[in-house]
């Protein structure tokens, strides 16, 4: 029996404080880059932190503990992705769409941004926004790096055919 | 270098991570090739961009108590987010299932109402009869003209003309040539005192109706003969099917759809036609040698038109 629960106070509880005071700042932006709202992405951080205490128990990670901790944030924001698939409107898209100049586009870039499929998004937010080298993307994301660098091209390619216009 | 290979080396040559040749080669392609120049510039733009996004920071209430802050709620927003699709198997699949017995079990509830209003609709065609005197038997008391009174549909003096009255004297018939008149002291003449002079006017004839008159005679041969003859001189045409009337267990009997405009006439004469009770029978409801009544037709019956049934029986 699972006295933790019980006790919030308790061992299990503490565990997670290290995590929340060394990447609780990671984690819940990338919930909220991915989730779009601060709502949801405390929401998720919080059934993040409670998957964390559940799986890490009385031993932390003690290598790779980021990619294992950010791998495991991966495989929460797919899970609710798949549950409750966020997407715009076609009035929303249209209103993307409708943008005149590129600077008017780059201004909506986070809405272009957000058209992107959630692994190609978790893809370039953590590669270009938080810098994490493509061997540890490689095991968070639990796919092969040459994969990677493709699909990190292809994903930059969509996103300048959207802002820039396609091209022959 | 082509522009092939220079996109599958974008991602390294955007992080400066190709080696010393294989870079060389990739300068020297983006000098020759203004669109890969331009979409690196691209590039490394949107790079810049997704660099320089402000990063979100744990808000404090969370910080301090990971587990136990309270998180604000999701309110109307997860409602506009609710989706059939998104519930759960076990709840989209019972609920599914109680909404379609219901729909089944109204559409059976509401088949006998919808029956209901239709047979309505049918009893209010023009001219009908109100549906509570269908099939309602009477001798040709006053109940039949109490009734909300229809007006004699398809009558007109251009039909009456068509076919003529003429005079027909029946055996036994105690009355003189005075047609308009029915019997006078004849005690079985079913139709009250009132009845007894009974002219076309007093009964209304309408769309969609059925008149039988039903005779006992002892003689039922002889009363078919001169049913006929009274037929042909009211001018019912003699193509006319069943005309002749058929014999059936019981008696003889004749169905036709005649002009509306004979009906009262055809019971006037029915009535005189009509013999008297037997002594023994008199002051009996069998002494009633005729009766008739009328009814709605639920089968289509030609506009002007009514069904003339008329029931010869033995005594």
């Amino acid at each position: 029996m699972n006295f933790s629960r019980l006790f919030p106070n308790s061992t299990a509880s503490e565990s997670i404080e290290p995590i929340v005071r060394q990447y609780g700042d990671l984690l819940f932006d990338l919930c909220q880059s991915v989730l779009w709202s601060s709502r949801e992405a405390q929401h998720a951080f919080r059934s993040l932190l409670k998957g964390l205490q559940r799986s890490r128990g009385a031993r932390g990670f003690q290598d790779y503990e980021r990619a294992c901790i950010l791998r495991f944030a991966c495989d929460q924001l797919r899970g609710r992705d798949a549950r409750h698939p966020r997407r715009r409107s076609a009035s929303e898209q249209l209103e993307l769409d409708s943008a005149l100049g590129v600077p008017q586009r780059l201004g909506r870039f986070e809405g272009y941004f957000q058209r992107l499929p959630l692994e190609d998004q978790l893809l370039l937010l953590l590669r270009d926004k938080y810098g994490i080298s493509f061997a540890e993307i490689a095991v968070i994301l639990g796919t092969p790096e040459g994969s990677l660098k493709v699909r990190r091209q292809q994903a930059l390619r969509a996103l300048e055919d959207w802002i820039w216009g396609i091209r022959s | 270098m082509n522009c092939f290979d220079w996109q599958n080396r974008a991602s390294d040559y955007l992080d400066g991570a190709l080696p010393t040749p294989q870079r060389e080669e990739a300068d020297e392609h983006l000098s020759q090739c203004q669109d890969c120049l331009d979409r690196y510039r691209h590039y490394r733009i949107l790079v810049d961009t997704l660099s320089s996004q402000p990063r979100s920071s744990l808000p404090v209430p969370i910080r301090r108590a990971p587990m136990s802050a309270p998180l604000p709620r999701r309110g109307i927003s997860f409602l506009r987010g609710l989706q059939w699709s998104r519930l759960p198997w076990h709840l989209r699949t019972p609920l599914e299932g109680l909404a379609l017995l219901s729909v089944v079990f109204s559409v059976i509830s509401a088949a006998p109402r919808i029956r209901e209003f239709y047979q309505r609709r049918l009893a209010r065609d023009p001219g009908g009869l109100d549906p509570s005197f269908e099939d309602f038997t009477l001798t040709g008391s006053e109940h039949v003209l109490t009734s909300p009174p229809s007006p004699v549909a398809g009558t007109s003096s251009a039909e009456a003309e068509a076919f003529p009255h003429s005079t027909i004297k029946a055996p036994g018939q105690i009355m003189g040539g005075d047609e308009s008149a029915g019997p006078l002291d004849d005690d079985s003449a079913p139709d009250g005192p009132d009845k007894t002079r009974a002219a076309a006017p007093e009964i209304r004839v309408g769309d969609s109706e059925i008149w039988r008159f039903i005779l006992k005679t002892d003689n039922p041969a002889e009363m078919r003969g001169h049913i006929v003859r009274l037929l042909t001189d009211l001018g019912v045409p003699p193509s006319t099917v069943r005309e002749a009337g058929i014999e059936v267990p019981g008696g003889i009997e004749f169905d036709l759809i005649v002009p509306q405009g004979i009906i009262p006439d055809i019971k006037r004469k029915l009535q005189g036609l009509a013999p008297p009770a037997p002594r023994e029978f008199a002051k009996t409801p069998a002494s009633e040698t005729f009766t008739w009544y009328k009814s709605k037709s639920r089968t289509p019956v030609p506009k002007h038109r009514s069904r003339l049934v008329i029931w010869i029986s033995q005594i």
